[in-house]
């Protein structure tokens, strides 16, 4: 059936027929309201916290 | 609605778990054989944690079944604009689009009509899906009068799943909405249900996501009919339990839930793992990691168990259950990367581990029937003489005694709930909408019989996927089996043979190296071997048990899907979108 009108054309140049997919496109157009979302961090990244915690263990020592 | 002070109720539940853990432990390790020592302690360590995880189900269920003191929660008139966001991935878009009509049609009616609008939100790939989508979204249209109320929008990338589908409709429409109900392609809700949300939601400022319960509707099948029997009938007190352990740091099963658009484009934007999958890549179990981070953030998750008009569909065989099963195994799993993400709550963290658990649990269970059969070849001789000068023999603890003792346990853990869940919903009248008190009684038997003999099943089936998991083999995005029902028997065989032969190999083993162990390992082999029968045998229709509210007296939402349904049956989907002529512009 649906190759009646099966194209990924929006239209048909020749006839004017309109493809479903591109009317249902067009009709179904989300609102234009953007609302950002910021990127969450969900790895912890270990190196720096154990690098300033063995730098804070081990500078004194150095020191002395 | 109950809510009692959450850390008693995690208290309360955690510590008896955790002595029933132990007790199984200390009970089984005291009444260990001689020799194999540490093969008698891993069996004991391996039951600990099997109980553990028993106890703790059925503790939740008890927090259920316990009377609390009912505090309505806080309402007030919805004035924000409510979207009700359908990810669709590959599915039947004319029953999909069936329940957006009657949801859209019971909700034109009702005085807040002017609040909510739908965006079926495409990931489909296929070009046919895409194709058919189109043309039954222009049906909708023309039935329902709905444009720029109903929108309809295929994404050309489907980075980051359903997911990934819902932040790109926020990051382009979001701002337009204070709340948005997110569903299923299977979800129906009744207007009361979604406007009683939306009043909850406004009532509650710092609310940023309500999960309802959903119950399961139009099983057909035997296997789905007793899913959606336990669903009505037992879920509900195991969701109380569940929300008193939560509290405000409560679930998010991805669908049949409102969220607070602001609260959630400002926290739960994901990010991709590093990594290849299973444990890498986008996060697939999206929604467990949502609820970590809008509490992460300070916003209340919260589940209400008291919501009715909330359904959902589920799956109708086993095969088609044990798929969807593998997909929240790897989901569930790929949790362990998240237990120490930064700033998350404890509890959150707790519900990861309690995730990963679940599906965990089912290799402790195998491994202690494999060592309980392994063990005699493991042991020493019996040492019958051990004290010098007695001169009368010391038998060895009888393994008998402490398999019958471990399986009246696990049976005590699994039933005990459920029978008294049927005895409250007895006591309470509630029974009425199973078909009375003797018809409720009988499916609850049925119920648990039914869950003894597939319980084996699946547990090999999430044997497999967490096997497959940990080797790090990616299960994908497959389209969800919905409406799968009848199976053939071949299609069983070939689906669960390898069931069957571990089945019988471990009865052949238990039967060369331990014999006593044989009659008790029937029950759990015994399936395993049928399970191509059982597959096949639940997968065909059902009427006569496991009646349900939903059929006794249903919702109004499900005649009004059936009318929108019966309306298109006779139309193909060249009907749905016949070609249009476009006006010729000069």
């Amino acid at each position: 059936m649906l190759d009646r009108t099966h194209s990924r054309h929006d239209t048909d140049t020749n006839t004017g027929i309109v493809t479903f997919e591109a009317e249902a496109a067009r009709r179904g157009a989300l609102p234009d309201a953007p609302l950002a979302m910021p990127r969450q961090r969900l790895e912890r990244d270990v190196t720096p916290a154990l690098l300033a915690r063995l730098r804070a263990l081990l500078a004194p020592r150095l020191d002395a | 609605m109950s809510r009692t002070g959450p850390t008693r109720a995690r208290a309360v539940a955690l510590g008896a778990s955790l002595a029933l853990a132990a007790g199984a432990f200390t009970l089984f390790f005291a009444q260990r054989q001689t020799g194999g020592l540490w093969v008698e302690f891993a069996r004991s360590l391996l039951i600990l944690m099997a109980t553990f995880w028993l106890a703790w189900g059925a503790s939740q269920a008890m927090l259920g079944l316990w009377p609390g003191r009912a505090v309505a929660p806080r309402r007030a008139e919805p004035k924000g604009r409510c979207v009700i966001l359908v990810p669709v991935h590959e599915e039947d878009p004319r029953a999909t689009f069936a329940r957006i009509a009657a949801m859209d049609e019971a909700l034109s009616e009702t005085p807040q009509a002017g609040l909510f609008d739908f965006a079926i939100l495409s990931d489909t790939r296929s070009p046919h899906g895409a194709a058919r989508e189109a043309a039954w979204y222009l049906a909708l249209l023309r039935a329902r009068d709905a444009e720029a109320r109903i929108f309809y929008r295929r994404r050309t990338s489907n980075h980051g799943r359903k997911a990934g589908n819902i932040e790109d409709f926020i990051k382009t429409s979001g701002a337009a909405y204070e709340f948005a109900l997110i569903l299923d392609a299977d979800s129906l809700m009744s207007p009361e249900t979604i406007i009683e949300m939306a009043r909850r939601m406004e009532g509650e400022p710092r609310l940023g996501l309500l999960q309802s319960l959903p119950g399961v509707i139009r099983a057909g099948s035997l296997f789905g009919r007793a899913m959606q029997f336990s669903a009505a009938l037992h879920s509900p007190v195991f969701a109380r339990g569940v929300a008193r352990l939560q509290g405000e740091t409560g679930p998010f099963w991805g669908h049949n839930a409102m969220v607070r658009v602001h609260a959630f484009a400002e926290s739960c934007a994901l990010p991709d793992l590093s990594g290849p999958p299973p444990f890498g890549g986008h996060v697939l179990s999206h929604d467990y990691v949502e609820a970590a981070l809008l509490a992460r953030a300070g916003w209340i998750v919260r589940l209400d168990e008291d919501l009715a008009g909330s359904f959902e569909e589920g799956p109708e065989n086993i095969l088609a259950h044990a798929k969807r099963d593998r997909r929240w195994c790897q989901g569930n799993l790929q949790h362990a990367r998240l237990l120490t993400a930064p700033g998350l709550r404890r509890w959150s963290r707790f519900v990861f581990l309690q995730g990963i658990l679940a599906y965990v649990s089912s290799l402790f269970w195998l491994g202690f029937l494999a060592t309980s059969i392994l063990a005699p070849a493991l042991r020493a001789e019996p040492d019958y003489f051990p004290l010098a000068g007695w001169s009368f023999p010391v038998l060895p603890p009888n393994e008998t005694t402490r398999t019958a003792g471990l399986i009246i346990g696990v049976l005590g853990l699994l039933i005990l709930p459920k029978l008294l869940i049927a005895i409250q919903a007895i006591r309470s009248g509630r029974a009425t909408g199973f078909g009375g008190a003797w018809r409720l009684m009988v499916s609850t038997l049925a119920e648990i019989a039914m869950s003894s003999v597939t319980a084996p099943i699946f547990l090999m089936f999430q044997t497999r996927s967490v096997l497959q998991v940990l080797s790090g083999r990616d299960g994908g995005w497959p389209a969800s089996a919905r409406g799968e029902g009848r199976l053939s028997l071949f299609e069983s065989w070939q689906a669960s043979r390898w069931i069957s032969l571990i089945g019988l190999g471990g009865l052949i083993a238990s039967w060369r190296l331990s014999p006593e162990l044989v009659g008790w390992l029937l029950p759990i082999a015994g399936p395993m071997i049928a399970a191509p029968l059982v597959i096949w045998a639940t997968s065909l229709p059902c009427r006569a048990l496991f009646s349900v509210p939903s059929e006794t007296c249903p919702d109004p939402i499900l005649a009004r899907q059936d009318e929108a349904l019966d309306r298109w049956a006779p139309l193909t989907d060249a009907d749905a979108a016949p070609p249009r002529q476009e006006p010729q512009h000069a």
